[in-house]
């Protein structure tokens, strides 16, 4: 779909926010769960999302690709709730219940094993290098989107990226040497 | 940093994908013909004379009514020699209102503009001036410079950015600050959260500045915390130790942070949150004043932290 005409545009109607949710909404859920890491709240997050741009369509004037505006509001969606008490409390359970021997969520709904480690690597970095990282690996943002949509100079993204590639393969291989 | 991506983004990619349900989407469009539904039924109704005629009538009313309450007000005032509400002093709240809450939760943090960086990586690095182009020194006090350059090893050419400082690096060395470059470079002293530290700041992007505070020790520079934005260092709540004010305007909000030391921890108090403000409200510090001002569709105002709060009261500009 040419999302090009959404620069121009006051409102969309009910098919056009359809099929803008068909066209990004399984990247705007994984975003939002990569800054969540709860998959309930990244469920209420991506639908946030979308009824806020809904709404605000009118700011969108192509300043960015649709996919990076719709990752900046998904963005402030999230931290917004995880500034909530409420979640606080379910973050620290989370935790908590992490470090059960239970397969991690990630683990769980994914089918190759490799894959599955490194997931469960990338989850359990600090925020801001998991955000970065997951940009890059899923989402394909470049330097320059990243900096812009994170509010970070490109050298901090790269700086943060390179940080978080060497975390993963460091953990990554001493994994595997424990696995021998 | 490795141009390419690693090989094991392959194994990687594509294999997490997030789940947007129909069901899901049909909320989300469920959600706005709903809400599409009400807001014709208020365009209808405040269309509707009647209403009009009802709305105009309690307004009256109540106009009134208040008219009655502030004179009484004014007069048990007069009466027990009381000052009345005067417009010079401070509006100070009595209730919880505009609280500032200090927290230092550590999920928030690298997205609140200060990062505190882990022991490990905190030291520069040295380098021999000889491995680098230089492509631009800039002179930061008549004895120290900041230096922009690329590595003569790397083929990318990524440009760096690093110190000279006198006493500190020797000849014929630098030390690398890391990527990227800033425009604008200051170099100065800082007393903030009570500790000896120096800053360099500058602009590091569009409509972007980067603050570094390190801390220069005989032989080494260390960094002990990045702001990726301005940062103002003043004592706003009189306890004697200076807080950092930062305050961004890049991407979709301009936010302002309170950061102070407490109990040897860095904590944090979002301004824009203490003031409610809403999306397309505006908030900002204003340095020489040291109040913080709220510019919303019904007007401006301008606060300040009271002696010994942790509460921001209104003033009279």
């Amino acid at each position: 779909m040419d999302t090009d005409y959404l620069n121009h545009v006051v409102t969309v109607d009910s098919t056009e926010l359809y099929n803008l949710m068909t066209l990004y909404g399984d990247d705007v859920w994984g975003y939002a769960y990569a800054i969540t890491k709860n998959r309930e709240l990244s469920k209420d997050v991506a639908q946030e999302v979308f009824i806020k741009a809904f709404y605000k369509i009118h700011t969108f004037r192509g300043q960015s690709s649709i996919k990076t505006w719709l990752f900046a509001i998904t963005r402030n969606v999230a931290l917004n709730e995880l500034k909530s008490s409420y979640l606080r409390r379910i973050l620290l359970f989370e935790r908590i219940t992490s470090r059960e021997v239970t397969p991690s969520a990630e683990t769980a709904f994914l089918h190759n094993q490799a894959a599955a480690e490194i997931w469960d690597i990338v989850m359990k970095l600090s925020i801001k290098l998991r955000e970065v990282l997951v940009l890059d690996l899923e989402h394909d943002l470049t330097i320059k989107e990243m900096a812009k949509l994170l509010g970070l100079s490109e050298g901090t993204v790269k700086s943060r990226l390179y940080r978080a590639r060497n975390a993963v393969e460091k953990e990554w291989k001493k994994r595997e040497e424990r696995g021998r | 940093m490795k141009s390419t991506k690693p090989d094991w983004y392959l194994e990687v990619k594509g294999s997490f994908k997030g789940n947007f349900t129909s069901e899901m989407k049909e909320n989300v469009i469920h959600h706005v013909r709903h809400k599409k539904k009400s807001m014709k039924q208020l365009t209808f109704l405040k269309v509707s004379f009647s209403t009009m005629i009802g709305i105009c009538a309690i307004v009256t009313l109540i106009l009134l009514w208040g008219g009655i309450a502030n004179s009484f007000q004014s007069y048990k005032s007069a009466a027990s020699g009381q000052p009345q509400n005067n417009e010079l002093k401070p509006t100070v709240n009595s209730t919880e209102k505009n609280k500032l809450t200090f927290t230092k939760e550590p999920v928030i943090i690298p997205n609140t503009n200060i990062e505190l960086w882990e022991e490990y990586e905190s030291r520069f690095s040295r380098l021999s001036t000889s491995s680098v182009d230089l492509q631009e020194v800039i002179d930061l006090n008549g004895r120290d410079s900041y230096l922009i350059y690329t590595k003569s090893d790397e083929k990318g050419k990524a440009v760096f950015q690093g110190l000279q400082l006198a006493g500190v690096s020797k000849p014929g060395e630098l030390l690398e600050l890391g990527y990227g470059s800033m425009d604008n470079v200051e170099w100065r002293e800082s007393q903030a959260f009570g500790e000896n530290l120096y800053t360099l700041s500058g602009q590091c992007g569009p409509n972007l500045i980067c603050t570094f505070l390190l801390t220069v020790e005989d032989e080494n520079i260390n960094f002990r915390y990045m702001l990726n934005s301005e940062g103002y260092e003043v004592d706003l709540d009189g306890d004697g130790i200076a807080e950092l004010i930062a305050t961004t305007d890049s991407g979709f909000d301009n936010k302002v942070y309170i950061i102070k030391k407490r109990n040897n921890e860095i904590v944090w108090a979002d301004v824009n949150s203490a003031l409610d403000a809403e999306s397309g409200d505006s908030v900002t510090y204003e340095p020489q004043r040291q109040t913080f001002k709220l510019s919303t569709h019904d007007g401006v105002r301008y606060y300040r932290i009271g002696k010994g709060m942790n509460q921001l009261v209104q003033v009279k500009k």
